[in-house]
């Protein structure tokens, strides 16, 4: 198309207007897309639970009070439910403060059962059910730490004041977060004095639409009893431990948005100022014959160019970024590493394409309709 | 004829590169502006008339020669200096007026006087007595756009002459106006000059000037060609 | 010889929806500057560093907090007999070993809130320095008594002095309330370690000691002697190094902030450079003319300068006030593995005043370049209509 030539050949023009809008649209687009990206994964996090059949139970008074091991028949007997896994958080680090590996001591009869989604390596259960001392572990950690299946490591814990040491028998593809390992409770209880303490039980019902009734089936199982049972779905258990840093991902979508009002009048204030410096062009041009319409969409089609320029190097440098530095960060928990998921990126281009297009509008607008008399006056 | 000179130029030249070309814009240019006198220098375009007033004004600077305005050799002066001696010596008509379009014709007519270390009250005196004497008394807080082509002139006219300077230097003060306002631009700055025996140069190529001036330079090509005297000079002006 | 200020004043009207625009984008980056510097400023009250210089924390080698940490009766016998510990008057040593929990509690608005609850012994409230009960009394061991810090009283049903109140399974007489110096402290419930651990039914466990230094000892050579000796093979730091650590979350945000507050100046002021070289190519003949009246170049720059600045402190005094709701958020953090922390987000004087500063930067930078191009201009060219 002609046009495109005309287009691309005006922001030629001035070259150095255009690489500084260019790039300080990318900067702009490169804050934001890192920034919404956090409450992104957090509420897909949210979403991946929202439908699941676990329910987690410990005590009302929090995880400082645990639960009696005792509780397990009674809950396995409860109607509706498939299978119970008595667990403990064992919370350890590998050499460094810095190596966390939060992990779970768990009975290993009904892991297969209760975790179901969670992509165990073939053969990995079965080895993990037959040695004590036999761990799984999430891809992540596989990767980060170079370990391989067979290997023996040692933890050492921090909330606990042991020191666990395990074999790996296979891995996890999509566990509860990227760093975390599951070992037999069995174990740990042997090493701190079988006090037969429960951190939390997770329990498996059978079909989404009865987990409100095992829920309370199970909480007034326990009312009035020493330990009071706390029991929720999945989906809340993990929205209670993200929604103690909601605040946070609201200030961080609000200065996303800030930060995308902010490039949105830079590029407003450019667009207006270039279009009025060309009005005399403007002018000729219109009195050659281009219509109004044509010359407002040559004009918006500049500034959408840069704009969308703008965007693409943005976006993909934090997209790269992200991917490089693919941390846990501590912000999510253990949930989840930050990384910036396909809808972010998509949602970055919109934002630098609506900038394009509504900096340029009203300018270009006014400046396709003036008076082509009047334009030509001002030529001086 | 009097001994002192408002102007002395000694064998002025003014040379600039533009690309690759070197210009002359005034060659060898040598004329003596008497006081008290209302001047016009003419020529067609290119002329240098314009050079020659920038470099009376020290707004340009000669390549060589030496110019002298009200006795101080502005040739050698440093910068900073200049910008003071202008404001204390020189007033500025320009073609299109000039003016500041953000201030009134009071705060514009002000302006000079700000270099200067008269207070906020003799400012007022003085910026008055000079509309009045243009003629604008009336006009003090109008803004430019709100004034027509003769009356911004006027305006900077009193512009020119609020700080009671040697020189008064017009560059076709009259270049923009049409003919009733142009012939009333003329006769205002010749009645300025005998009220108040002001030296005025006036770079014009309106040929209605010469019944207004005292004498008239001609230039062509950067080359001082010819001074006339008109015959016609009586008291008054035109 | 300054050119007036009216002249800055109305030109910067004139050209209003370009400076409004410019304005625009500082005031945003003011206002993301101001929100930061707020939380942050929140964030460092809370963890207010009342640390003492002659205290130690010990934790379990590699916890980073308190609440990531353990540790057995059999260590911290080990640990309280070393000679570099002080002795009060009585010779015991002032070591404390402490269960430092968080205990839901049902908050004032229906949510469940984490209960700072802190067992000690009675040697405790000796060994945190600053710490006294300023009314009522210390609680008697083996009793379900406690007290609680001047910061909680009122906060929740009962929590005044005299009242009972219910944690984890029992009832509780708040016996005594005590001060801490401001500290966070004062957000928690003191009670028996004893009591505590038997209601909780975990054990004898502890997460912490905290002791004394005896006058002139050796501090790095007892840190090392507690991590070396096998019996205890714990991990000691002065109370100042472990709110360093603490507070790294807030100083990690900080610099967050002031990263994306700095990257989004780029922008503000890339705008604002190129509102002004705009501003001085349309006003070419007023500067010429500025000059030739006799006006010197360093007035021409410092007018611009000065419009400069007048746009970016405007706006930096609007994206202030935009920021002002901050104030209005107070709520809790906490990461994972590390305690809560409750904190009220703050703008202080101080803040403002950096804000300020920081879109007077903004706008100096901005306009420096366009300013100094009007200043160079020759004025002949400048008054040549082209």
């Amino acid at each position: 198309m002609k046009f495109t030539s005309l287009v691309f050949k005006n922001l030629f023009r001035s070259r150095r207007r255009t690489v500084l809008t260019v790039l300080s649209i990318a900067v702009s687009l490169f804050v934001f897309g890192a920034l919404v990206s956090l409450p992104s994964v957090a509420n897909q996090v949210l979403a991946d639970t929202a439908s699941s059949v676990r329910i987690a139970c410990h005590t009302k008074m929090g995880i400082a009070y645990p639960l009696p091991e005792a509780y397990k028949l009674k809950i396995a007997t409860t109607p509706h439910v498939v299978a119970v896994t008595p667990s403990n958080y064992y919370a350890a680090i590998y050499h460094d403060p810095t190596d966390q590996i939060p992990s779970i001591a768990a009975d290993p009869d009904n892991v297969e059962v209760m975790w179901s989604d969670w992509g165990f390596s073939p053969g990995g259960v079965e080895a993990f059910k037959r040695s004590r001392t036999a761990a799984l572990a999430a891809e992540g950690t596989m990767k980060h730490y170079h370990f391989h299946v067979g290997q023996q490591i040692q933890l050492r814990g921090t909330t606990y004041p042991v020191d666990v040491t395990l074999t790996i028998v296979g891995t996890i593809a999509r566990g509860p977060a990227p760093s975390f390992m599951l070992f037999h409770r069995d174990y740990l209880e042997e090493l701190g004095g079988r006090p037969g303490k429960v951190d939390n039980f997770w329990v498996r019902a059978d079909n989404s639409r009865t987990v409100p009734q095992v829920i309370a089936a199970l909480n007034a199982q326990f009312a009035n009893s020493s330990a009071e049972t706390q029991c929720d779905s999945e989906a809340a258990f993990v929205g209670g431990f993200i929604g103690r840093i909601r605040v946070f991902f609201t200030l961080a979508e609000l200065f996303g948005l800030i930060v995308v009002l902010t490039i949105g009048f830079v590029a407003a204030n450019t667009a207006a100022m270039s279009i009025r410096e060309r009005r005399n062009e403007i002018a000729v041009m219109r009195s050659i014959g281009f219509a109004a319409r044509v010359i407002l969409l040559l004009l918006v089609a500049e500034s959408v160019v840069t704009a969308l320029a703008g965007g693409i190097l943005g976006a993909g440098a934090a997209f790269t970024v992200l991917k490089v530095f693919a941390v846990s960060s501590g912000a999510l928990g253990p949930f989840a590493a930050i990384h910036m998921p396909a809808a972010v990126l998509l949602e970055t281009l919109a934002a630098a394409m609506l900038i394009g297009v509504l900096s340029a509008y009203v300018p270009a607008r006014a400046a396709s309709r003036l008076n082509i008399v009047d334009a030509l006056r001002l030529v001086n | 004829m009097n001994q002192t000179y408002a102007v002395e130029l000694d064998h002025v030249t003014r040379t600039y590169k533009r690309d690759d070309f070197d210009v002359r814009a005034l060659d060898d240019v040598t004329l003596r502006i008497p006081e008290r006198r209302f001047v016009a220098i003419m020529g067609p375009s290119g002329s240098g008339k314009t050079t020659l007033l920038n470099l009376i004004t020290g707004i340009d600077h000669a390549t060589s020669g030496r110019v002298r305005v009200g006795r101080e050799e502005i040739t050698r002066m440093k910068e900073r200096d200049l910008a003071a001696w202008r404001a204390r010596h020189i007033g500025l008509v320009f073609q299109f007026y000039n003016l500041i379009p953000v201030l009134t014709a009071f705060e514009n007519v002000e302006l000079p006087l700000l270099l200067t270390d008269l207070g906020k009250a003799e400012r007022r005196s003085h910026v008055e007595a000079a509309l009045k004497a243009v003629g604008l008394a009336d006009r003090l807080t109008h803004y430019p756009r709100q004034l027509s082509g003769g009356q911004e002139q006027r305006v900077a006219i009193a512009r020119a002459i609020v700080t009671d300077p040697t020189i008064v230097v017009a560059d076709e003060p009259t270049g923009d106006l049409d003919a009733v306002s142009a012939e009333e631009i003329l006769s205002l700055l010749s009645h300025l000059s005998r009220q108040f025996n002001k030296t005025i140069v006036m770079v014009t190529h309106d040929a209605r000037a010469e019944r207004v001036v005292d004498s008239t330079y001609r230039l062509d090509k950067g080359v001082l060609i010819g001074t006339d005297v008109p015959t016609a000079v009586a008291g008054g002006g035109r | 010889m300054a050119i007036p200020f009216t002249y800055t004043r109305r030109s910067l009207f004139v050209r209003r929806f370009s400076n409004a625009m410019t304005g625009g984008g500082i005031a945003l980056v003011v206002t993301v500057f101001v929100i930061v510097m707020a939380i942050v400023a929140g964030l460092d009250h809370a963890i207010r560093d009342t640390s003492s210089p002659h205290t130690l924390i010990v934790l379990r080698r590699g916890s980073t907090t308190e609440t990531g940490s353990s540790l057995t009766l059999d260590q911290f016998d080990a640990l309280k007999f070393l000679t570099a510990i002080r002795r009060d008057s009585t010779g015991s040593p002032l070591a404390s070993p402490e269960l430092a929990e968080q205990i839901l509690i049902a908050g004032p608005n229906g949510s469940l809130d984490d209960l700072a609850v802190r067992g000690i012994l009675p040697v405790g409230l000796g060994v945190h320095d600053g710490i006294r009960v300023a009314a009522g009394r210390m609680f008697t061991p083996g009793l379900s008594e406690v007290i609680i810090g001047r910061g909680l009283v009122g906060r929740y049903p009962g929590f005044t002095l005299g009242s009972r109140i219910h944690i984890g399974r029992r009832f509780w007489t708040v016996v005594g309330v005590f001060e801490a110096r401001g500290s966070s402290f004062e957000s928690e419930v003191w009670g028996d370690v004893h009591s505590l651990q038997e209601d909780a039914n975990r054990g004898v466990v502890f997460q912490s000691i905290r002791l004394e230094v005896a006058p002139d000892a050796d501090v790095p050579a007892l840190i090392q002697r507690i991590a070396d000796d096998p019996r205890i093979n714990l991990q000691a730091e002065t109370e100042s190094d472990y709110y360093q650590e603490q507070s790294a979350v807030a100083r990690q945000l900080r610099l967050l902030g002031l990263l994306v507050a700095g990257i989004m100046s780029i922008g503000a002021i890339f705008a604002a450079t190129n509102t002004m070289y705009a501003a001085v190519s349309a006003r070419t003949t007023e500067i010429g003319t500025l000059r030739a009246l006799g006006f010197t170049p360093d007035a021409i720059m410092a007018s611009f300068l000065l419009e400069s600045l007048v746009l970016a402190v405007g706006a930096a005094v609007v994206g202030t006030l935009l920021a002002m709701p901050i104030n209005l958020l107070s709520t809790s953090f906490s990461a994972p593995s590390a305690a809560t922390m409750e904190f009220d987000c703050r703008v202080t004087a101080s803040i403002v005043g950096q804000a300020l500063l920081f879109a007077a930067l903004m706008g100096l930078a901005g306009g420096w370049l366009p300013a100094r191009r009007a200043m160079r201009m020759s004025v002949a060219a400048a008054l040549r209509r082209s």
